[in-house]
């Protein structure tokens, strides 16, 4: 698909999605929130056990680990499975105490 | 079960009983957690929900004998493992929920040409729109024709404006999920960039889009 099509199809979305549009400020959002440096979606993995736990004791993860917390407000994937994570860690401590 | 990490490392890389038994337990504690942990993704009532918790137990535990070296004791063994088995689970509910999804511009790909923006900007279905916020549209619009690659368009409209998640995307672009992240931030850099040099720079074009 050329360019010019996309927008074509992109124009026709916008017109049966009135809320289409809005997305290009998620975009600009995302961009704002841009770093140079950015650790990849493998890296958060390997880190998140210890980002979630170290959360869940009250330790100020956004300071002691920016780049975990910068990435999880990135990328959508990968705060679904901390989010998934954080009820894993709900359930074991209610049902294994 | 209730094992320290210690316990869990010596059994899984025992041989005989004891590797078995502590598969067992890992195994049971999976399919205690799961269910909970996949509460947004799936009911309980659901009848592909058993054997599915079955087959990412299954999996979860082939991988963590594959990574056991790799556990550098950073956290509790079981949470190391649920971030396993989370992943597996909801890689595999995404591309499942997208399997019927037609998104023909993907495998397309985009070339770059003509961008009709002034037309489509003109054109949007909101006539409150002010003229700042108008200009601000072209201006990211026309960003994303000159500073992008046809590759980095696709992705970008694709996982952002489409929503679509990078699992699907990178399925059907043929490359993997982290790869895809490096293609989207160097994409994102590139077009900041492209608008700071424009005199555009994202932080006040947010504050256009918010008013």
């Amino acid at each position: 698909m050329s360019i010019k099509n996309w927008f074509k199809w992109f124009r026709k979305k916008s017109e049966h999605t009135p809320e289409y549009p809005e997305r290009l400020d998620i975009i600009v959002q995302k961009l704002a929130q841009t770093h140079p440096h950015e650790i990849s979606c493998d890296d958060v993995h390997m880190a998140l056990a210890e980002f979630t736990e170290m959360q869940r004791q009250g330790e100020e993860v956004a300071h002691l680990m920016p780049l975990v917390q910068q990435h999880l407000e990135m990328c959508r994937e990968c705060y679904e499975e901390y989010e998934s994570l954080m009820l894993a860690l709900d359930a074991e401590a209610q049902l294994m105490g | 079960m209730d094992r320290e990490n210690a316990d869990w490392l010596a059994g899984l890389k025992s041989e005989g009983e004891q590797r078995e038994a502590a598969l067992r337990d890992l195994r049971e504690i999976l399919m205690r957690i799961l269910p909970r942990a996949l509460s947004r993704w799936m009911e309980p009532g659901d009848p592909h929900f058993a054997p599915f918790l079955e087959d990412v137990a299954q999996e979860t535990l082939l991988r963590v004998l594959d990574r056991l070296e790799t556990f550098e004791g950073r956290s509790k063994f079981t949470t190391w493992v649920y971030t396993i088995a989370i992943r597996i689970a909801l890689s595999e509910l995404r591309l499942r929920k997208w399997k019927e999804a037609s998104l023909e511009y993907l495998e397309s790909g985009m070339e770059p040409g003509s961008m009709p923006y002034k037309r489509f900007t003109d054109d949007q279905p909101n006539p409150e729109s002010s003229m700042a916020r108008r200009k601000a549209v072209q201006q990211v619009m026309k960003a994303i024709e000159e500073a992008l690659t046809p590759r980095q368009r696709t992705a970008m409209v694709a996982v952002i404006i489409e929503g679509v998640p990078l699992t699907v995307v990178a399925d059907r672009l043929d490359t993997n999920r982290n790869a895809l992240y490096k293609l989207m931030h160097d994409a994102r850099l590139k077009l900041k960039q492209h608008l700071e040099s424009e005199g555009h720079p994202p932080e006040e074009l947010l504050k256009i889009f918010k008013d």
